[in-house]
């Protein structure tokens, strides 16, 4: 199982854009040639989700359709307890705040793999909290 | 859903395990054929995403591909070490 490239708000946004950046482009071709999965927890969303213009951004990638393929190149993970538990055990084990919930959740969804690359503009705050999980080895590039 | 019965060829030690489990081999196969199907869509919905960008913006400068190997690089080798 290959480690998964896992987008937080930023990651998501930039691949929304209409131009995604350059940088954004070649962390996914490496991921296409590794047969890497694309990763966003849900909760993301919501983040984003106070942005109007960002959240249409979003609505119209996840809807885009290659010809001969009905899915989105992105899986969206949803929450459900085994992962809200994980969430809370980053956050325990981290000493962090309700505030980094869902970078919590970014963390969280590397762990079952081992580690992944998390594509992220604050690599501190995913940083502080992939510390709490030792056996899962997280790497951050920035989306631009 | 209408379910057709299939032979399929399996590892002999997969199968003793797949067997022992608590679940119906029938839906152990039909689980993890349709998570592959699901994945093999997804990576062909990226690749094509990816062609229609360099259609669209061009191709990607050299010098970010060369970063992005680089990143992938440090994530396999940590992850080789973390197994060792």
């Amino acid at each position: 199982m290959n480690p998964p490239v896992v987008l937080d708000a930023d990651g998501l946004a930039a691949l929304a854009q209409a131009t995604p950046p350059p940088r954004l482009r070649a962390l996914l071709h490496e991921a296409h040639t590794r047969h890497c999965e694309l990763i966003v927890p849900t909760v993301v969303c919501a983040e984003l989700g106070r942005n109007g213009a960002e959240t249409a951004e979003i609505e119209t990638f996840l809807a885009r359709r290659a010809d001969r393929h009905d899915r989105p190149a992105v899986r969206l993970e949803d929450t459900d307890f085994d992962l809200a538990r994980s969430v809370g055990a980053i956050l325990h084990a981290a000493n962090a705040s309700i505030a980094d919930i869902v970078d919590a959740h970014v963390v969280a969804i590397c762990v079952p793999y081992g580690g992944g690359l998390v594509v992220t503009a604050d690599p501190d705050a995913i940083e502080r909290l992939a510390a709490a999980t030792p056996a899962t080895h997280i790497v951050t590039r920035s989306p631009r | 859903m209408a379910k057709r019965k299939i032979t399929v060829t399996v590892d002999e030690d997969l199968l003793d395990l797949a067997q022992a489990s608590t679940l119906p081999l029938s839906a152990v196969v039909n689980t993890a054929l349709a998570e592959h199907l699901e994945r093999s869509a997804r990576h062909a919905a990226l690749g094509a995403l990816l062609t229609a960008w360099e259609a669209e913006l061009g191709p990607i400068p050299e010098a970010d591909l060369v970063a992005a190997r680089s990143a992938f690089a440090g994530l396999t080798t940590a992850a080789e070490a973390a197994t060792v």
